[in-house]
């Protein structure tokens, strides 16, 4: 029964899981709550927020998945969509502002000489600073390393703004790392 | 590029490693197929009540009705015409009659006068099964039955003939009596 649940698309097995079928709902589940888990995870920076997102989106999916049409894109992109969605209820949209915010470009190596731990730690706390839009390309390019093209579909917007989005956000992210430099 | 977004991106990826093997709490997955179980649950219900409302009124009209297999069932056109209280004295019930089942007094008189005992024949034996009691005290039930219940008693008839069925106090037929209309005008 598995094998033969496991041998269908993923628009079959939804509509298994319409139609009541649990089998068919783990196996979903298990091919994509780790991807929507990360996401959320990566954009909130909180386990209990990537949590509920995990837990509404897939509630979402056996009550009827809405919205959802297999000839407008993969099942992989609606549920990012519904993920990014609840997440920027959660986090707030951001402005116009925050959208027009152009960093300069800057050849500065804020990290260099430092271990990779601190790095790390580092990015990870200048990543959470920056607006949504730009930490979302930074998350969804960099970290989960979708194409320009699965972005732009996951997000309704030209491929153009996903590159010019990832390149304002590279921008910023530098930009807050030096001023991070120079105050330590 | 530049060292600085080379080292970036190096950072950025370590980060994703650092998360890559997350996954959501096991109570998401359990809450969620709890969901999936109620949801389960209500369909089922859903699906199933209309067949149950059926079922229940077919039950219904199944116990408004005589039972199946009775010596009379066959004769729709069976109608009960009178009900007169027997005298006490029944011949007793004997005991390799086949099965049968009580005859319902439904329907009002519509003729009256029964004969006089004397001008009768007897009262043929009509026993339920071997378990039932001796009825002693009854009614004598006239009706009319279709000549698909006159053969069961092997008498051949093309319309309907009268009948005369004592039933017991406990509402059970004990005998029957087949007559022929002309008889009945002849006791008269």
């Amino acid at each position: 029964m598995q094998g033969t649940i496991a041998s269908l698309n993923e628009h079959a097995l939804l509509r298994r899981v319409q139609a009541g079928e649990a089998a068919a709902f783990e196996l979903l589940y298990e091919r994509h709550q780790a991807r929507v888990y990360r996401y959320a995870l990566r954009m909130s920076g909180s386990p209990e927020i990537a949590d509920d997102v995990v837990q509404e989106v897939f509630l979402a999916v056996i009550r009827g998945a809405r919205g959802f049409d297999p000839q407008a894109g993969a099942l992989s992109s609606y549920l990012y969509g519904m993920a990014r969605h609840l997440l920027f209820r959660q986090l707030g949209s951001p402005t116009m502002d925050e959208l027009e915010d152009d960093a300069p470009a800057t050849d500065a190596n804020p990290l260099d000489g430092l271990e990779q731990a601190e790095q790390v730690e580092r990015v990870r706390l200048a990543l959470a600073s920056l607006p949504a839009h730009y930490r979302e390309a930074v998350v969804l390019c960099e970290m989960e390393e979708l194409s320009y093209a699965e972005v732009a579909e996951m997000l309704g917007v030209a491929v153009g703004t996903v590159r010019s989005r990832l390149h304002r956000a590279r921008a910023i992210l530098v930009e807050k790392l030096s001023e991070e430099r120079c105050r330590a | 590029m530049s060292d600085g977004n080379e080292n970036l991106r190096n950072a950025l990826r370590a980060l994703s490693m650092e998360t890559g093997g997350a996954q959501a709490a096991p109570r998401v997955k359990s809450n969620l197929l709890n969901e999936m179980r109620r949801r389960q649950r209500k369909t089922l219900a859903l699906k199933w009540w209309p067949a149950v409302a059926v079922a229940a009124l077919a039950m219904g009209v199944w116990l408004g009705m005589p039972k199946p297999g009775a010596p009379l069932a066959p004769a729709n056109t069976d109608t009960p015409t009178q009900v007169v209280e027997a005298p006490a004295a029944v011949p007793p019930v004997m005991a390799q009659a086949p099965a049968a089942v009580p005859v319902r007094a439904t329907r009002p008189a519509t003729y009256t006068a029964p004969r006089p005992a004397n001008q009768l024949s007897p009262l043929t034996p009509w026993y339920i099964h071997p378990g039932i009691p001796e009825a002693r005290q009854g009614h004598m039930v006239y009706m009319d039955v279709g000549p698909e219940t006159a053969r069961l008693f092997g008498l051949a008839s093309t319309g309907p003939m009268k009948a005369e069925v004592f039933l017991g106090d406990d509402g059970l037929a004990r005998a029957i009596r087949l007559v022929r209309t002309t008889q009945i005008v002849k006791g008269e």
